[in-house]
């Protein structure tokens, strides 16, 4: 008997090929400790708690369900072997192989939510089945039972919250130099200059550039390049404030946002990075590598009001740094 | 807790990764009757689909996650003022 809505078996080409697919896939179990007991746990149980379990036999290649469908029920599989996969099954995503006192399909109903992925029969298979109302029942029945899926929740919540972290820390982070990316400056910089105006407080932005980095890179090559902008990260990173936002802007240019910063504050900052920067020996392959920055300093709301203006204001007072010989900072000047 | 939370949907990337974190803590440090802990995790996938949409079109507010991120490397921070 079987809740799961048609019975779908596999041909043996198909089969051979799936089997074929798990070989070439260095396939991992992917059932966490948690499960594996808690599948345990049950069949262990399984004579006290028959009565709210059916039997489902499944020959090789048989569809245990199918990914995107609602679940309806958990498996424990008592006997035999399965395979987990998402997508097409004429090209599938081996995600793990699920052996004897294995639960699966368990967070379906937790969350009430679709099969996140296909799961095959590869053997004759023989499953404990245990439907949604049988499910919450032996939740509330068993203690046990119902802390393991408590410690199976929280978990999966863990591993669920980890992973948006690294994803978030991956999409604003520049990975050569540690900062923050240009991507994640302006998911920030409008709303820093919002607060700032509702606060009324300023915001002052560095824009810092190498001199002269084509020729560095031409001199010493690409890598020693890469390896000045990281050691420069590294340094920007350690001379700003928890509550500054340092960026790597583009190539070799580095923008600084420092919110509630009066202008001497950020022209004092501005030229602790220039000395440092000039004070930096880079021991590379062999070699000692050094470089100079300039750095533009612009303020809000003095300079600009908007993002946008805000940097095309310190891109100018860079400028003005280049131009009056570099390895110096500037800013606009008071009469505009 | 009688008052009900705001609806995902409202919140700024640092609030539901916020309030996910502290689901997250809350499930590992108390005790829960089943329903509870269920509802709490579905809430906690709620926000994280939440954060990974917001993540996607690019409407963050981080500060909280990156600062926490970054504490290590301040903790070695020389003083700069």
């Amino acid at each position: 008997m079987s809740t799961e809505a048609e019975s779908v078996i596999l041909s043996p080409d198909e089969l051979e090929r799936l089997f074929f697919a798990i070989e070439q896939t260095c396939v991992q179990h992917i059932v966490p400790q948690e499960l594996m007991q808690l599948g345990q746990l049950v069949a262990k149980e399984h004579s006290q708690w028959s009565r709210l379990f059916a039997e489902r036999h499944c020959v090789p290649g048989e569809i245990i369900f199918w990914e995107n469908v609602p679940g309806d029920s958990v498996y424990i599989i008592q006997s035999g072997k399965a395979v987990v996969v998402k997508g097409k099954l004429t090209s599938p995503v081996i995600l793990g192989c699920q052996g004897s006192g294995e639960m699966i399909g368990e967070m379906a109903l937790l969350e009430s939510s679709s099969r996140s992925a296909t799961v095959i029969a590869l053997e004759k298979t023989r499953l404990l089945e245990i439907s949604r109302e049988n499910f919450f029942k032996l939740l509330r029945t068993s203690d046990t039972f119902s802390r393991e899926i408590m410690r199976l929740l929280s978990t999966r919540l863990r591993d669920t919250s980890d992973a948006v972290q690294r994803e978030t820390m991956e999409k604003i982070r520049d990975p050569l130099t540690g900062l923050h990316n240009r991507y994640y400056l302006w998911s920030i910089f409008a709303y820093e200059l919002q607060r700032a105006e509702r606060v009324r407080y300023p915001v002052c932005i560095i824009l810092l550039d190498i001199d002269n980095f084509k020729d560095f890179n031409d001199t010493y090559g690409h890598p020693a390049g890469d390896q000045i902008l990281k050691t420069l990260g590294r340094m920007i990173r350690l001379k700003v404030r928890h509550a500054d936002i340092a960026c790597r802007y583009g190539g070799d240019e580095f923008l600084i946002v420092l919110p509630e910063a009066a202008l001497d504050v950020a022209l004092a900052r501005a030229e602790t990075i220039r000395a440092r920067c000039d004070d930096l020996q880079v021991e590379y392959e062999g070699q000692t590598l050094h470089c100079t920055v300039s750095a533009g300093v612009a303020c809000f709301p003095d300079h600009a009001t908007t993002p946008d203006t805000l940097i095309q204001a310190a891109d100018r007072a860079l400028y003005t740094a280049k131009r009056q010989g570099r390895n110096q900072f500037a800013t606009i000047p008071d009469d505009k | 807790m009688t008052e009900s939370p705001p609806p995902v949907e409202t919140l700024t990337y640092e609030q539901a990764f916020a309030e996910l974190e502290a689901i997250v803590a809350e499930l590992e440090s108390e005790e829960h009757t089943l329903d509870e802990a269920i509802a709490r995790f579905e809430r906690g996938q709620t926000l994280a689909k939440h954060c990974a949409d917001l993540l996607d079109k690019a409407e963050l507010k981080v500060r909280q996650i990156t600062a926490s991120q970054t504490q290590d490397v301040e903790e070695q921070t020389e003083d700069v003022n």
